[in-house]
């Protein structure tokens, strides 16, 4: 079976790599390959920590308020991702396909590393964060992190879908 | 890494014509600090320590003069800020006044939009602007939540900028509004004492009559922009109303802690009007007892709700700038690199002002006054800018912080709920400009009538 695993997060994701997935499925399924869907849910801990340092370190706000703001967070972003998900299941089952569904927290690119790794997937489909252009060229970018771990890894393909 | 560079690179330069030897050492401890306080290698306030330890290290003034530095007056007046911003959360009035608002008035979304701009804004008259923004954030989401709303909700965005952005423009509406505002008038304090040249301090209702104004504008101004930028939807709102009432229901009649509450923070507003500029911190602090004596706040609660790393920022901060005011480096600076004369009165305002606001979104706003009044206001004494205006300008325009996740507290919550992109906030720059715009009418026509003449 062809496994392709679609990773999004609250800042990385789009109907538009939705559809590309479900394009490349059903490029292989005409092929006769058999194809599952793996949907990846990366709360990203980068971020929440970087609110968590706003609020207590410049803020000034105690670890009472400062706790409270990212147990919130957390709680929306599990609501956000439930959400995302219940919208790539109805796009996946339309087409016919089953979909499993992980949330984890961590850093991007090395939760999808990690979980392409355990499950074999062959197929990694991401989207980059919206941000600036400046910030991707100063600080890094997590999409091209993931494809050159993959690369040195030996993992499945990787697509990147710009918006 | 680079701040150390900078800082060496100055101290190892050929003295300048002009310059002490204290006066030169005092700007690299300064470069070393800007660097630092906008890359935050370190927390903010292990910067202003380690700058206040450089200052005796390097020569600058004897350990004791620089230990000293640090027991000032807004280090004392801060901390009665925060006990009373902890005291507001931890009891739940704020939390309730909230609530209450958004049930008596939110009736369609242009309304719960509204309401939450306004109230975000006016709780900041007594409680720090964070605090406001970190108390009502459950709320906002609990009606995003009720509404079932996602990321690509204009409902949604319009709710969390009207938070982010009502308490931005709150934390210009007084002295107990935000911290830096404290920050500000201690420098000026310093400064009049120094140069000997302004008579007088400026007080809880001068300020607060001199920047409320300002804030007002800001606010119309910002929900007139979100309405533009984010049209209603059209949502039926019972649910989230229901979710409002069911809320402010639990919350239960108000208890004897938050009636006590209310009464102390209303006497100590009055007090602090009443006493005088020079007795300010000690009717915070005196009142903060007040609220411990009648145990409606515990020590364990203070801990739990301020971080007090914010005395050693101030407290640092405030040496940093006093060792380069005292050491004449500031006035160096002024005559040698930054001749401002050709500014005129006007010019050194609008200057300073635009500093002030392009920096805040790059780093914390506190540190912006650090950075820009040890210099700001010698540049304004130069030209024949009343300083006083500058200690109210400085703040003011520090706090117009709309746009980066970078720039406050309240801004890096509503880009962490995953709604807001930066594409939401580009029209913020609308309300920067705007105020910056008003600013300049309110300064010519209003602080007159306050005794602040900008051309004296």
């Amino acid at each position: 079976m062809t496994r392709i695993l679609i990773a999004i997060s609250t800042s990385r994701y789009s109907r538009e790599l939705v559809t590309l997935a479900l394009k490349e499925a059903d490029m292989l399924r005409v092929r006769h390959e058999d194809v599952g869907l793996d949907v990846l849910y990366v709360i990203e801990s980068d971020d929440l920590a970087e609110v968590g340092e706003r609020v207590g370190g410049e803020g000034f706000l105690g670890m009472s308020p400062k706790q409270e703001v990212l147990d919130l967070l957390a709680a929306e972003h599990h609501r956000m991702a439930l959400r995302r998900v219940h919208q790539v299941r109805e796009a996946a089952e339309a087409h016919g396909y089953s979909v499993t569904f992980t949330e984890v927290q961590g850093r991007f690119a090395d939760s999808v590393i990690r979980y392409a790794e355990k499950h074999l997937n062959d197929l990694i489909l991401i989207t980059r964060a919206d941000r600036p252009f400046i910030s991707r060229v100063l600080f890094g970018s997590e999409t091209e992190r993931v494809d050159r771990l993959a690369r040195r890894d030996g993992l499945g393909k990787v697509i990147i879908k710009d918006d | 890494m680079l701040g150390i560079g900078l800082c060496a690179l100055i101290l190892l330069l050929p003295q300048a014509d002009g310059l002490t030897q204290a006066g030169q050492a005092s700007l690299a401890i300064l470069a070393l600090c800007v660097v630092w306080w906008m890359f935050t290698p370190v927390a903010l306030p292990v910067t202003s320590l380690v700058g206040m330890a450089l200052i005796p290290a390097f020569g600058v003034m004897p350990v004791g003069d620089a230990m000293a530095l640090f027991g000032n007056q807004a280090v004392f007046f801060v901390i009665g800020v925060f006990l009373v911003a902890s005291v507001m959360m931890q009891t739940g009035l704020s939390t309730r006044l909230a609530l209450v608002g958004l049930k008596r008035f939110a009736r369609n979304e242009d309304a719960v939009c509204l309401v939450v701009l306004w109230l975000s804004w006016g709780l900041c008259a007594v409680v720090v602007s964070h605090a406001v923004a970190a108390l009502m954030l459950p709320i906002v989401l609990g009606i995003i939540r009720a509404l079932d709303l996602g990321p690509s909700s204009r409902t949604a965005r319009r709710l969390l900028l009207s938070m982010a952005w009502g308490t931005v423009c709150g934390s210009n509406l007084g002295l107990l509004s935000s911290a830096r505002a404290s920050l500000g008038l201690e420098f000026y304090d310093s400064f009049r004492v120094d140069s000997a040249l302004s008579p007088d301090a400026i007080g809880f209702l001068q300020y607060s009559a001199g920047s409320a104004p300002i804030s007002l504008c800001a606010v119309i101004c910002a929900a007139v922009v979100l309405r533009w930028w984010c049209p209603p939807q059209g949502l039926e709102l019972g649910p989230a109303i229901e979710q409002l009432e069911q809320d402010a229901g639990g919350l239960g009649p108000m208890s004897s802690n938050e009636w006590t509450t209310l009464w102390v923070v209303a006497a100590m507003v009055v007090m602090m009007v009443v006493a005088g500029p020079v007795y300010m911190s000690v009717v915070a602090l005196l009142f903060s007892g007040v609220l411990f004596g009648l145990r409606v706040l515990s020590w364990e609660d203070a801990a739990r709700y301020v971080n007090w790393g914010i005395i050693l920022l101030y407290g640092g901060a405030i040496a940093v700038g006093a060792a380069v005011s005292q050491t004449g480096a500031a006035g160096w600076l002024v005559e040698a690199v930054l001749p401002a004369e050709g500014l005129g009165v006007w010019g050194a305002f609008v200057l300073i002002g635009g500093v002030c606001a392009g920096l805040t979104e790059l780093m914390s706003n506190s540190a912006v006054m650090a950075v820009v009044l040890p210099v700001a206001l010698p540049v304004a004494e130069s030209v024949g800018l009343n300083a006083k205006c500058v200690a109210i300008l400085g703040p003011v325009c520090a706090g117009l912080a709309y746009v980066l996740p970078t720039s406050t507290p309240a801004m890096a919550m509503v880009f962490g709920t995953g709604y807001i992109r930066i594409r939401d906030t580009i029209p913020g720059i609308i309300i920067t400009l705007f105020t910056l715009s008003i600013f300049l009418v309110v300064a010519a026509i209003w602080w007159p009538l306050l005794g602040l003449e900008v051309n004296p």
